[in-house]
């Protein structure tokens, strides 16, 4: 017993510790000097760029306080692995302490090669990082997928013209270099440049490539994330499928849209894949204009809010918002390129994807204006209890078209009075970065070409309504 | 029993069941509500007449026809034959099948392209193909092929001051000088698989020799023929256009009768 009351536990020290501290948190303190080591690469100005905060903390717990916005700021940068900050007395004495930084930085290079090899396809993809390029915690991230495609001569597709064994090469690409501003990493500039082919023969018969460049500015602001660019895209809608309906044959051939761009960001969910709690919003504004270079002219502007509550018993709702409308402006008649697709697994449950909105033949055309909405019910599955799989029972609805006469009332009442609708039950999986789900699903109402069925429908994303 | 009978009899027991689930979907969709785009007609004519698309015309002129020896051949034909048509300008040659106009949207709905644009205007037509025509047609397909690329596209005076703003009118810069370049060089390439860059003017002298011996030669017909809408394709924009180079114009100007077969009946824009 006595041996046990001279031998305190680490419990009790550390208990001690922390009384000590809270109690000389009001102590007054300062900060004499910040001593770093294990920078290899990274510039003096960046360290002393974050160390604002020490210089202005007047006592103990603001040296601590600092102490932590200090690291946060450093550990957001990406170019340290750890970063450790401990104080010292200072040779001065008093009540002045020296600040000890110490970070080992990541490695400046990182590359991946992959490659990947199908039946009729193979890929060859690298990607290339490079962090801290001038000592200012620059990045530079580089992917490149060279893709190989035969198409078999007995392919429906193929014509009788073209009928021997056809190989198409595709490239794509992306160069973003990324600067925190004063390496602070809540200001970022972005500046990247890129092409890439997106298929869109399965719904809509065309491919389309797009080349150009953006510049982004991101930042944080009260509610949550900023960010505004300007972007210029050269955009090709080509190799149209041979039954290729005439609208989409409109919509092909070279275009140029550069826009300005802004994106408000707001989250505060406990999960953004399968969330319980809290909600989000985002409320993005685009208009392109010739004036910024290009012939699209156009504003753009579309939205999300999602909501969960946490019911109790393992029981939680997630109630969803999306709706956009694109005005375009000066004559211009919009393109497949510029519009919205509606349906599918994770926007409107129980609709092929593309399948809501107007059509030509078994073309989607995509729509001007948009709204969604849905409700989920997740409930726990007896006996796995708070796994991460879950009940699902939801209702959704949704609508798309196209505005030949811009955004009237008598035509976005029309979107929004006959819309498409379905319901369903099924379970849903969250993964560490996907949520998957495997619904029933019955179509209530939907519109004259709209493609829906009854039955299993199987979808994995990010965002689901 | 063996197991397809025991199916059999499982099936059988849940049968009613599944009907019944069966009967309970079908009713789905529950509201079916009419389309809200319907897309347009092909051909998207008044009448139902065809739809004949084609590059548009020069920048420099308002004689509506276009700049495009394919695509003139092809509005040419169709006017001299009277082939009941509507002409869409455009440079979206991506739409068309074989990714080059023109392109023929025909009265009963077909898509054309290429051969096929002039075949069915052919086929509408009263006049037969004279064969008598054809070598003198491949002959303006080689060589007058050439003397036109070379004049509007290889020649840099007659490229930038007549071909180049043609881009820049319907393409966005920087896209316009992307695509006037890639066309000069896809230009460049079919020139010189086929001729030397110094006898493409004595080429055009001798194919103009030929082609007017057979003009002052041929039965005199009343009804204009594919060859002269392929005369006329070839060499209407050659004579028509104030080029700070001439040498190809000269030399066809010189080519007397070739030009009074093409002047006595050029086809209006229509």
């Amino acid at each position: 017993m006595g041996d046990k009351d001279s031998h305190p536990s680490a419990e009790d020290i550390n208990r001690e510790i922390t009384n000590l501290i809270l109690e000389s948190r009001p102590r007054p303190f300062s900060v004499e000097s910040v001593r770093v080591s294990g920078q290899v690469h990274t510039k003096p100005w960046v360290f002393s760029s974050a160390f604002g905060p020490f210089y202005s903390s007047k006592t103990l717990g603001g040296v601590l306080s600092a102490s932590q916005t200090v690291h946060d700021r450093l550990a957001r940068l990406g170019i340290f692995s750890e970063v450790d900050i401990g104080l010292d007395a200072s040779p001065t004495g008093g009540d002045a302490v020296d600040v000890v930084l110490r970070v080992k930085e990541r490695p400046r290079l990182f590359i991946k090669t992959g490659t990947e090899i199908g039946t009729s396809d193979g890929s060859l993809t690298t990607s290339v990082n490079v962090r801290n390029v001038f000592g200012g915690a620059e990045t530079i991230h580089g992917s490149a997928v060279y893709g190989m495609e035969t198409d078999a001569a007995l392919s429906s597709a193929t014509s009788a013209r073209d009928a021997s064994f056809a190989s198409s090469a595709s490239t794509a690409f992306t160069l973003v270099a990324a600067k925190p501003l004063w390496a602070n990493p809540d200001h970022v500039v972005e500046v990247g440049v890129g092409k890439s082919d997106k298929s869109q023969l399965r719904y809509s018969s065309f491919v389309e490539t797009e080349t150009g460049l953006t510049a982004n500015y991101k930042t944080l602001f009260p509610l949550g994330t900023a960010e505004v660019g300007y972007s210029s895209q050269w955009r090709h809608v080509h190799n149209l499928s041979s039954n290729a309906s005439m609208s989409i044959r409109s919509s092909a051939g070279h275009t140029l849209k550069s826009a300005l761009h802004a994106t408000l960001s707001h989250d505060v969910r406990d999960d953004p894949v399968l969330p319980t709690s809290g909600h989000a919003a985002r409320v993005t504004a685009e208009v392109a204009h010739p004036s910024l270079g290009g012939d699209v002219v156009g504003a753009k502007v579309d939205g999300e809010l999602s909501l969960g509550r946490k019911l109790g018993h393992g029981f939680s709702v997630q109630a969803g918002l999306r709706a956009g409308l694109l005005v375009p402006l000066a004559g211009y008649t919009t393109r497949v390129n510029d519009r919205w697709f509606l349906g599918g697994p994770t926007t409107v449950r129980g609709f092929r994807h593309h399948g809501i909105g107007p059509k030509d033949g078994e073309d989607a055309l995509g729509g001007d204006a948009f709204w969604a909405a849905g409700v989920s019910l997740f409930t726990p599955v007896p006996w796995l209890g708070e796994g991460p799989i879950k009940g699902h029972l939801f209702a959704n609805v949704g609508g798309l078209g196209i505005l030949k006469d811009g955004p009237t009332a008598p035509a976005l009442l029309d979107l929004v009075s006959n819309p498409s609708a379905s319901a369903g039950a099924g379970i849903a999986v969250r993964f560490s970065i996907a949520r998957l789900e495997l619904n029933y699903c019955l179509p209530l109402a939907m519109r004259r070409g709209d493609d829906a069925r009854v039955g299993w429908q199987l979808g994995l994303g990010v965002q689901f309504l | 029993m063996n197991l397809n009978n025991a199916v059999s009899a499982i099936h059988n027991t849940f049968r009613p069941l599944t009907d019944a689930w069966q009967s309970f979907t079908d009713r789905f969709p529950l509201h079916l509500a009419e389309e809200q785009f319907l897309p347009h007609p092909v051909p998207n004519t008044s009448d139902g007449v065809a739809e004949l698309f084609l590059l548009p015309p020069r920048t420099d002129s308002a004689d509506g026809l276009s700049f495009d020896v394919d695509c003139l051949l092809a509005q040419a034909y169709a006017r001299m034959t009277s082939y009941p048509h509507v002409v869409r300008f455009t440079v979206n040659s991506d739409m068309s099948p074989n990714g080059r106009l023109p392109l023929l949207a025909a009265a009963d709905g077909r898509l054309l392209a290429g051969k096929d644009v002039i075949d069915e205007i052919q086929s509408k037509s009263q006049h037969s193909e004279d064969t008598e025509e054809l070598p003198f047609i491949a002959l303006a397909d080689l060589d007058l092929r050439v003397a036109f690329l070379h004049h509007f596209l290889l020649v840099p005076a007659n490229s930038n001051h007549i071909t180049s703003p043609w881009y820049d009118a319907h393409y966005a810069s920087p896209i316009s000088w992307i695509l006037f370049y890639l066309e000069q060089r896809k230009a460049r390439r079919w020139v010189e698989a086929r001729k030397l860059d110094t006898e493409y003017i004595a080429s055009t002298r001798s194919a103009l020799a030929s082609i007017s011996t057979y003009i002052t030669s041929r039965t005199p017909s009343s009804a204009p023929s594919l060859f002269d809408a392929t005369l006329f394709a070839y060499l209407h924009h050659l004579l028509s256009t104030t080029a700070p180079d001439t040498h190809i114009s000269k030399v066809v100007a010189g080519a007397g009768d070739v030009v009074t077969s093409i002047v006595s009946d050029p086809p209006s824009s229509g």
